[in-house]
């Protein structure tokens, strides 16, 4: 008999009534409680089966629904890559910056979040774009009240990542550059002009989507951390931020003084054809080009043409002496200033005799320039001004070029030889004109200009690079120095006397062209391109510098007075910068040679002496080649 | 005296509600690190000490001085269900709870406990196979009372679980078979009467029960996802902390009622079935000590006990599983919640102090 049942016997014997229990009492009891037991072990028993379904035989049914509707597939922000100078300095940037949605769900749950908040199914609205630091502060703390910034949000009131282009140097480069407005997602990552447009498929990146997990309420739980992972390529300029502000102030400064329509300023390694500088008036700010009027995004330099006026000259002078037509010390008959040429009276701004050819560069005789024209011969002169690259598109990497209008021999009238020999009838772009002297510069060689140095991966590797080109060879290596020895001289005593800057030889071209009148079916005298275009140092150049003034006002503007000022000026400032050392006399003596110096001296005096037109007659008459 | 009970004390009971209570702190960890750091864990940790507290006042005080309080314990439930009702906020369409300071105090929870002390001590003078019919009458009305302001709140769950502490008791009473043969036609035919009484959420819960996939985002969501959570943790689990349903947030609140997912999850059938064989462990050591009671008082508390866990346990986890209509009823020991903490741990403090006393005359 064990403890138990002793402990038993006793209770039923101490009371027969109330709490305690009688033996019958208990194994009804205990059979009671077994039946509990049992249907304990029943429920527990079901329940074990259920799992046994659910997490053993149908696991894998569970996991994949689990798996899908966690998923999502996620579109990684797009930040646009930087564009910067060739120096790294940057010029358009890419902001992170922080928008306010709303999102109104229209499907069942299924939709495809993005790291915006925008998804398949979903549409959204943006309330507020791009906060400044002070209203995201405001919304983090007005939505939680504890300013936890990683859950900003209320039910359908989100705050998203968001990107704004910032274009940190405001006005500068403005037309090189252009701007972006709102991609087909929203951002600002849609080119629309300058670079930003020309190389918008490389600055934007490709859209790419990333498989995520998302949380019930179809948000990925990391879309704060997955900003920055689609850069797009960074794009680096042959720019140079330095030598654009120079630019930018010296052209600023003229075009307000001027009271000029516009005015365009590029400056171009003659050897490589990379752009050092661009520069356009009127100009924008791209962070607020709203703001402008559409004409005010017009890069002139490639998208506007002229006709050049003197500045033209080089090209038949430069035939002529290509094919040994006429050497620099010929001379030829100025006729006192009036030609007649079918019909057209042509007429120089000054009456003169006889000149050189280097005179008629030099004081920029008209009619000495058409009879360089006539010597060349019409088919001649139209090869060459094929060859400068007039009448066809330089293929500068920016949008919107234009060719410029150069007439079919067949189209030329007996005019035209004239016309064209002093820049009318032509029209060009002032990238081709800069291209032209470049050619001049270099030796004789035609490069395709280009804007673009390289273009590198968010990572820094290199995506793209720009090579310099040749287009085509044009003149001679002694042709192109003949030449700049004659612009050196339109410099030193010439009408581009202005331009001359102390401490370094300058070789350059004057240009002062009239507008045709449509009106009155006539050029215009007081409507004016004023142009200087030239290179420095004139024994090695380094830049090659067009400065072009649309319309200026004011007594005298001429490409001389107006254009050549810029010109010396920018060539002080950026020369310097360029670390290029102010040349000695001595330099230039050897360059030039004996001969020349002889020549150059005797002629100055001679000039000197008498001035005007009779000084010309008085030259030495070396050979007459021209008759007329 | 101390050192009896020590001796005395059920240690297998103990050890398991220390195993489930440090489970529910992991998984409760589990769920709200990410969000809400230790915030939750550490006001379960004030709850646990207050139930341990609570546990060891009931171990030690006879259950029999405890039973002379059941009527003033019970009036005082009442009172407490009707403040609820009369000045408890509102919390997404229930008036459930009373504010003290920054702890809020569920009355319906204890009213399971009150049922338990006052219908043990009732029935504790009847004479085994002599209920009649008056006393039914009355013990009906015991229970009617604090099931009516619970069902008022609206607290189905909660007050569903009163009905089986009232069976069980009447069962181990001896009640006749045909009775509760009765009581089960009769609560069959008032299935539709009821149903017109039902509150539409509720009555959702019971279609989305049927067929969960009805509305797979409304009334049916918190089912699919605590299934597809439970399931998709197959046999080893994802591990702690490595859940993505609970971590995706599919289940809301999921550290209070639907706590058993976190553990299909992340603890996978592994897990499950052991948290399974603790609570048959749980219960199967109540229903001995029941069976073990020095007298009719001591058994039927255990029995009340153990009913209310053992309703707890399986609606609960029922409701995870979808093999039961979802209502709010907690899992003891792993659910967040400070009422259930200690009215469960009272309910095992009360255990504890009947399988103590069982030799102690």
């Amino acid at each position: 008999m064990n403890h138990h049942q002793k402990m038993e016997n006793k209770r039923e014997t101490e009371n027969k009534t109330g709490n305690v229990r009688t033996g019958t009492e208990l194994a009804d009891v205990r059979k009671r409680i077994l039946l509990l037991m049992g249907v304990t072990f029943l429920c527990i028993g079901v329940i074990a089966y259920r799992l046994i379904q659910v997490q053993v035989i149908d696991r894998e049914w569970y996991q994949q629904r689990g798996i899908k509707q966690s998923k999502g597939r996620i579109r990684l922000l797009p930040v646009r890559g930087k564009i910067m100078d060739r120096k790294g300095n940057i010029l358009a940037v890419s902001l992170n910056t922080t928008s306010v949605i709303l999102k109104q769900s229209n499907s069942t749950g299924n939709s495809v979040p993005t790291a915006t908040g925008s998804s398949e199914g979903e549409s959204i609205q943006y309330i507020k774009r791009k906060l400044s630091p002070e209203e995201f502060e405001a919304c983090c703390e007005e939505k939680t009240g504890s300013g936890d910034k990683r859950k900003p949000s209320g039910e359908n009131i989100v705050l998203v990542p968001d990107t704004r282009r910032f274009y940190s140097q405001k006005n500068l480069a403005s037309h090189v550059l252009g701007f972006v407005g709102w991609d087909v997602n929203g951002y600002d990552n849609k080119g629309l002009e300058g670079i930003e447009f020309f190389y918008d498929s490389y600055l934007r990146g490709k859209t790419k989507w990333r498989s995520i997990q998302t949380d019930a309420r179809r948000n990925s739980l990391r879309s704060w951390e997955l900003t920055a992972s689609n850069s797009g390529n960074h794009v680096i300029l042959t720019l140079d931020k330095n030598i654009q502000h120079m630019v930018e102030s010296e052209l600023e400064k003229v075009f307000v003084e001027t009271n000029a329509k516009g005015g365009t300023i590029i400056v171009v390694n003659p050897h490589t054809g990379e752009i050092l500088a661009m520069v356009n008036r009127p100009d924008f700010n791209p962070n607020s080009f709203q703001n402008y009027g559409q004409d005010r995004y017009r890069n002139r330099a490639v998208t506007w043409d002229y006709e050049p006026g003197s500045t033209f000259k080089i090209v038949q002078t430069a035939g002529v002496l290509e094919e040994k037509l006429a050497r620099p010390e010929d001379i030829f008959d100025g006729q006192r200033g009036a030609m007649n040429l079918g019909g057209r009276i042509f007429r120089d701004w000054r009456a003169f005799g006889y000149l050189t050819l280097e005179d008629i560069l030099v004081h920029s005789s008209n009619i000495g320039a058409i009879k360089l024209g006539r010597l060349l011969g019409e088919e001649r002169f139209y090869r060459y001004i094929k060859a400068f690259g007039f009448g066809e598109k330089t293929g500068i990497d920016l949008p919107g070029e234009i060719a410029g209008t150069v007439h079919e021999l067949d189209k030329w009238s007996e005019v035209s030889i004239g016309a064209i020999s002093i820049g009318q009838e032509i029209s060009v772009t002032p990238i081709q004109m800069t291209l032209a002297f470049a050619t001049l510069a270099n030796g004789g060689f035609r490069m395709k200009p280009f804007i673009v140095d390289h273009i590198v991966d968010a990572e820094g590797k290199l995506v793209f690079k720009n090579q310099p080109q040749v287009v085509r060879r044009v003149l001679s290596k002694e042709t192109s120095a003949t030449l700049t020895r004659i612009l050196t001289q339109v410099v030193e005593e010439g009408t581009g006397k202005r331009a001359a800057t102390p401490g370094y030889r300058v070789a350059g071209k004057t240009g002062t062209a009239q507008k045709f009148d449509f009106a009155t079916s006539n050029y215009s005298n007081t409507r004016l391109v004023t142009s200087f275009i030239g290179f420095a140092p004139a024994e090695n150049p380094k830049i090659v510098i067009s400065v072009i003034i649309d319309e200026p006002e004011g007594e005298s503007p001429w490409g001389g007075t107006i254009a050549a000022p810029v010109f010396r000026r920018i060539v002080e400032r950026v020369l310097p910068y360029l670390e290029v050392p102010p040349g000695e006399e001595r330099q230039e003596a050897e360059i030039l040679g004996r001969a020349d110096i002889e020549m150059r001296g005797h002629r100055d005096t001679e000039i000197q002496g008498r001035g005007d037109a009779e000084a010309a007659v008085l030259l030495p008459m070396r050979r007459m080649v021209a008759s007329q | 005296m101390f050192f009896s009970i020590i001796r005395k004390i059920d240690w297998l009971l103990v050890v398991i509600v220390f195993i489930l209570l440090i489970f529910s702190l992991l998984n409760i960890y589990s769920v709200t690190a990410e969000d809400q750091g230790t915030e939750k864990v550490l006001r379960q940790l004030v709850w646990i000490g207050i139930g341990l507290i609570i546990l060891i006042s009931m171990t030690m005080v006879d259950y029999h001085t405890l039973s002379a309080f059941a009527y003033p314990f019970y009036f005082l439930i009442l009172i407490a269900l009707v403040t609820v009702l009369a000045i408890g906020p509102v919390v997404s369409g229930s008036q459930r709870w009373i504010r003290f300071g920054g702890f809020s105090i569920q009355p319906s929870e204890f009213a399971k406990l009150a049922m338990i002390l006052v219908l043990a001590r009732y029935f504790s003078n009847k004479k085994r196979g002599t209920i009649s019919f008056i006393d039914i009458i009355i013990t009906g009305i015991l229970l009617c009372v604090p099931l009516a302001l619970i069902l008022k709140q609206p607290d189905l769950g909660t007050a569903l679980v009163l009905l089986p502490i009232y069976v069980a008791i009447l069962f181990i009473m001896g009640l006749d078979w045909k009775y509760f043969l009765i009581a089960g036609i009769l609560g069959i035919c008032a299935m539709p009467l009821m149903w017109h009484h039902l509150k539409p959420y509720q009555k959702n819960r019971i279609i989305s029960f049927i067929n969960p996939n009805a509305d797979p985002l409304g009334s049916g969501y918190h089912v699919i996802q605590s299934e597809i959570a439970i399931g998709s943790g197959g046999f080893w689990g994802k591990g702690y902390m490595r859940g993505s349903q609970t971590r995706l947030n599919f289940i809301p609140e999921q550290f209070t009622d639907f706590i058993f997912s976190v553990v299909g999850e992340e603890w996978g059938f592994v897990g499950t079935i052991g948290l399974l064989i603790l609570y048959f462990t749980l219960i199967y050591r109540g229903l001995y000590i029941a069976s073990k009671a020095r007298d009719r008082l001591g058994a039927l508390i255990a029995i009340g006990v153990i009913a209310m866990l053992m309703m707890h346990v399986t609606v609960n986890i029922g409701m995870c599983i979808g093999i039961m209509p979802v209502t709010g009823v907690p899992l003891p020991f792993m659910s967040y919640g400070g009422s259930a903490i200690l009215s469960n741990l009272a309910g095992i403090g009360l255990l504890l102090n009947i399988q103590i006393r069982r030799f102690m005359f």
